[in-house]
């Protein structure tokens, strides 16, 4: 693997990142960080399919030592109206607001398992691995995390559609 | 509401497991519509599942990457020295990025319309300012500061005149820090204060205060250039900005006490 390498999964790494975190700029930090690690860990031989599981969980391990750190951003939203922000002064705000929104308000683990599985699409056994769980882990937690994640949004929604009565 | 009191398996014929690779439509056909014909026939049911079918595509498709970057858009070689964050150049950003941008991490802590979307996740002019004077005068051999420590009852009394506010000089000593003594700096609007602190091994950090009357008020945040790490906040209208050449989590730790110690 060599630096070369690194440019295709560069726009998934970045979504990915984005995703994660609420703040533009802690994303792109993160994008650095771990291109860095990446170039400074680079193994002189992986298989090509292993390319992607391997830079994701750089990536997770560098998302969880920045968290850890206080590195990031890392707040809960006070409020469920925060969600999607004020009806009548952003009456545009949309659903994928709200929901990278909602994210931020899961803990990191559920946050990631959703990311890896719904957006980055890797199988269940790739994100035991990016995330050093075992497999069986992964599926019970991620159910958990999409009821979170839908309780959320449903607060959310019934706050939206108060606020707008 | 979709979301079923009691469990959402109660009933299903389904497990877990099945449910979930069915969500991420990673069944084969047959199974697959097993449990499509089964949700049509249990309403009850199927309005919670196909809202979590609903939440799996909006997480498939959020974020999308309209801006593209390269890896030359990242400073790679940052032992050495690199450029700041060589991405915030690019003005572009998506929409909801922009959007996201301009509603950063304070608007956590207020309501979400009472933050200007204008101040993007880019440094203020104050931290700016923080890092160049921290890097101009924390090199000084003799003359690091305008009034030394021990006339510190004089000197905070005059920075507190000339910035119109309180200035005491928090006690950085339990971190193994000792107060070097400050100078007054010109800034955007008003003057600003720089506090200087040395430990046993004679590292250097600065802390910077400036009026910040246009900038949101802001937990902790974090910069870095050139080497220098900075930390830094806004309270009531006041632009706080630690910085130094140490690690982060020291100067964390630094950050919180100094905050601790200013609050109006």
């Amino acid at each position: 693997m060599n630096k070369n390498d690194l440019v295709e999964h560069l726009p998934g790494l970045r979504r990915y990142a984005r995703s994660l975190l609420y703040a533009p700029s802690d994303a792109e930090d993160l994008v650095q960080e771990t291109l860095l690690s990446a170039l400074g860990n680079m193994p002189l031989w992986l298989r090509r399919s292993k390319h992607r599981p391997w830079l994701f969980s750089i990536m997770h391990n560098n998302f969880v030592n920045q968290v850890q750190q206080g590195k990031t951003r890392e707040k809960h939203f006070p409020s469920l109206v925060t969600l999607y922000g004020d009806p009548v002064e952003h009456p545009f705000s949309d659903d994928s607001l709200g929901l990278h929104r909602a994210l931020q308000c899961l803990s990191v683990d559920d946050r990631s398992l959703l990311l890896l599985v719904a957006q980055a699409g890797f199988s269940y056994t790739q994100v035991a691995h990016i995330l050093d769980l075992p497999q069986g882990t992964v599926m019970s937690r991620l159910h958990r995390a999409r009821q979170k994640l839908r309780k959320l949004l449903e607060q959310a929604d019934d706050h939206r559609y108060r606020e707008q009565q | 509401m979709s979301t079923p009191n009691n469990s959402p398996y109660e009933g299903l014929p389904f497990d877990a497991d099945q449910m979930e690779l069915w969500l991420t439509a990673r069944l084969p056909e047959p199974q697959k519509h097993r449990i499509d014909d089964w949700l049509g026939q249990h309403p009850q049911q199927a309005a919670y599942w196909q809202a979590l079918q609903q939440d799996q595509r909006l997480l498939a498709q959020l974020n999308p990457m309209h801006d593209h970057r390269s890896l030359d858009d990242y400073a790679l070689t940052p032992r050495q020295t690199p450029p700041a964050r060589p991405w915030l150049r690019r003005p572009a950003l998506p929409t909801l990025a922009a959007f996201a941008l301009g509603s950063v991490c304070s608007a956590l802590l207020l309501p979400f319309w009472a933050t200007a979307p204008s101040e993007p996740a880019s440094r203020p002019a104050f931290v700016q300012n923080a890092m160049q004077a921290h890097a101009l005068y924390s090199v000084e051999v003799r003359h690091p500061v305008e009034v030394g420590e021990q006339e510190q009852a004089h000197l905070l009394k005059w920075l507190s005149k000339r910035l119109e506010r309180p200035l005491a000089a928090p006690d950085l000593s339990g971190l193994g820090f000792q107060l070097l003594g400050g100078r007054l700096l010109p800034a955007t609007d008003s003057p600003a204060a720089q506090l200087m602190y040395q430990d046993a091994g004679g590292e250097r950090i600065t802390l910077y205060i400036a009026a910040a009357a246009n900038s949101q008020p802001s937990s902790f945040l974090f910069s870095e250039h050139q080497g220098v790490s900075t930390f830094y906040w806004v309270d009531e209208h006041w632009g706080y900005s630690l910085s130094g050449r140490i690690d982060r989590a020291r100067l964390s730790q630094l950050s919180s006490q100094v905050y601790q110690a200013l609050v109006l």
